[in-house]
């Protein structure tokens, strides 16, 4: 673990308990994950609808509560912490939701929500200060201290997103967890957010935790990709080198399956990955053995470990 | 094939009526794939439902224009009316298909049920004909699947039983409104390359409508950009990809995140796009247009011919290569 380590998670795992026509099943939502984040860094993890993304990221903060794994954040394992001590790592670790419509209360003044934690924490000195530093926060996302007395429902979709970012930024959190924070968002929109975060990350230094489902929004503002798939992380490396060299079968199937905006790249007929297995029932060995096209023996029987296969790309498959 | 021509859909329930779509025109010819993209809001999806005579018309209608299906009128055509007038040859399918179908009843049946509106009751072996389109739409051991419920299906398989549903009726044309928004990327590129295969099989034409440039870039011949009720520019999948004239866009490009070129910033367009009851005189993308004049504030802005079948509804088209 460097000093720029700000995160540091390791064989997190989270099952959930689920009965399903009167049989119970262990669903391994998140399956031995590990990984760290530096600070100033934005990690992003993508993989497709019920990969564990969401997952890995509500974990961390025991928002859903894990089974088992070491999450040092300040020098100490948060999944060990209750109470208030969690509550305090919870104000420094902040989490940005996908859908603005349904994360404001809308009955609440903007500044009402936006200065939640402050109350909740009561850091404010006076309602003056209070005041202050919800105009503060409010012009760092790029709003007027004028919204402060609106409603949501007064907000367009940006808007509110810019509002869901402000809520985490007071205090200024070290981390921030955004979960798909632009997939509800048009094109036009999403550049505006996307900008917004990054800008974020230069003046405050903030760490985020990106999780989206689309792959090229990904690519184009982390710094390092996470790959899920079934629970596990695939493949983790440095952006550039993780799109333009995927190592893991999946992370290439996923990135040629990525519509190109240039008809000049369609994608050819006979990439058919088929559907993905059930997860209630997972078969031994590799998850991803089903849909690949290189799986023969070894994956059918033991679950690759992650494993340096590159620099600093990481990818579990008994193939590289 | 299928014509539209200057088609404005309006709310109507106010003293003046609000237009959600103002003179939408286009063509559609058999076999073509007409992608329409734009932003939420700005009409693609109330354009698709006037086509299929589907708005509630006692708060919104087509207030005036044309839908022609081989040069015979349907715009005012009940659904009912357009089956016994022969001129049921537009299908539709939509976003999410777990909303469309209905979650008590076996796929196979809700197959058969298209079958027998089109074919008034009259029909032999639906279940066999019901089996022949799960086939088409490659749903494996389509003779058992008949008997599933929707619940059973994985999304990208349910969006296959709705093609088929859709494709009971024989469909000239087939509206797909977001057909793979809902969908994972792996699955999404199954189901497009499936559309195209039946495009070409079957010789249909698609309007395929979305707000995804890249899905558009994969499927259609051709492109409209709408934007505020109106069509903005079209042009065939190469020519706007390579050359988009109106600012607006040009700007959806720059703003389309790209890993290849991490380097350089997103540029977003600034500002939202306008609330139909804000769309004022002229231009509705000149608040938001750097490259606006007066001229740009005030009437209507008509067609301007960039090339043979590229026109754009701008006072002053972009000139260099994008």
């Amino acid at each position: 673990m460097s000093s720029e380590t700000i995160l540091d998670v390791a064989g997190l795992r989270t099952t959930f308990h689920v009965k399903r026509a009167n049989k119970k099943y262990a669903l391994k939502a998140v399956d031995n994950v590990s990984f760290h984040l530096d600070k100033g860094e934005i990690l992003g993890f993508v993989g497709e609808t019920g990969c564990g993304k969401t997952t890995v990221g509500r974990s961390i903060i025991k928002l859903t509560k894990p089974e088992g794994g070491v999450v040092t954040f300040g020098g100490n394992n948060i999944l060990n912490l209750t109470g208030r001590r969690l509550r305090e790592v919870r104000l420094k670790v902040r989490m940005v939701f996908q859908d603005p419509y349904a994360s404001l209360n809308p009955r609440r003044r903007i500044a009402d929500s936006v200065a939640e934690a402050g109350d909740i924490h009561k850091l404010f000195n006076s309602p003056q200060d209070r005041l202050k530093q919800i105009a503060e926060t409010l012009k760092r996302v790029g709003l007027d201290p004028s919204f402060a007395d609106r409603f949501p429902h007064e907000l367009s979709g940006g808007q509110r997103q810019r509002v869901g970012i402000a809520r985490a930024l007071l205090p200024i959190p070290g981390i921030i967890i955004a979960d798909e924070p632009v997939s509800a968002l048009d094109v036009s929109i999403q550049a505006q957010i996307l900008n917004l975060l990054l800008d974020l990350r230069k003046r405050l230094n903030l760490a985020i935790i990106f999780i989206s489902h689309d792959l090229s929004v990904v690519g184009q503002i982390c710094d390092r990709i996470a790959v899920m798939y079934l629970g596990r992380v695939v493949e983790i490396g440095e952006a550039e080198e993780l799109f333009n060299r995927p190592l893991h079968p999946y992370t290439q199937a996923l990135i040629h399956a990525v519509p190109k905006p240039n008809p000049r790249l369609r994608i050819g007929k006979g990439m058919a990955l088929g559907e993905p297995p059930s997860r209630f029932e997972l078969k031994p060995g590799c998850t991803y053995a089903d849909r690949c096209p290189l799986a023969e023996g070894v994956c059918l029987t033991d679950v690759p470990e992650i494993k340096t296969v590159k620099n600093a790309q990481m990818a579990a498959c008994h193939k590289l | 094939m299928l014509s539209v021509q200057d088609l404005t859909v309006s709310v109507i329930t106010g003293k003046t009526p609000l237009d959600i779509t103002r003179n939408v025109s286009f063509e559609l010819n058999k076999g073509e794939i007409l992608g329409v993209v734009g932003e939420s809001g700005c009409g693609k999806s109330m354009t698709a439902l006037a086509i299929m005579g589907l708005l509630p018309k006692t708060t919104i209608a087509v207030r005036s224009g044309r839908v022609l299906l081989d040069d015979q009128e349907i715009t005012h055509l009940e659904p009912h009316q357009r089956v016994d007038a022969g001129l049921s040859g537009i299908s539709m399918i939509f976003q999410e298909p777990m909303t469309s179908l209905n979650p008590v009843m076996q796929i196979g049946d809700q197959i058969i049920e298209a079958l027998l509106v089109h074919d008034r009751g009259n029909m032999r072996a639906p279940a066999a004909r019901a089996k022949k389109l799960l086939d088409l739409v490659h749903i494996p051991d389509a003779a058992m699947q008949l008997k599933a419920y929707p619940h059973e299906l994985s999304g990208g398989m349910r969006q296959r039983v709705m093609i088929a549903i859709a494709l009971a009726c024989n469909p000239q044309v087939l509206i797909a409104d977001e057909p793979t928004t809902a969908l994972d990327v792996t699955i999404q590129a199954e189901i497009l390359s499936l559309l195209k295969e039946l495009c070409e099989e079957l010789s249909m034409a698609v309007l395929f409508i979305t707000h995804n440039l890249g899905v558009v870039a994969q499927l259609a011949d051709r492109v409209s950009v709408m934007y505020a009720g109106q069509i903005v520019e079209t042009a065939s999948v190469e020519v706007l990809f390579e050359h988009p004239v109106h600012p607006y866009t040009h700007g959806l490009f720059s703003c389309l995140p790209d890993p290849t070129k991490r380097s350089e910033p997103l540029q977003p367009i600034p500002g939202q796009a306008p609330l139909i009851t804000e769309i004022t005189d002229g231009c509705a993308f000149a608040p938001r247009c750097k490259f606006k004049t007066s001229a740009c504030l005030s009437g209507s802005i008509d067609w301007t011919g960039i090339s043979n079948g590229h026109k754009t509804r701008c006072h002053h088209p972009l000139k260099e290569q994008k």
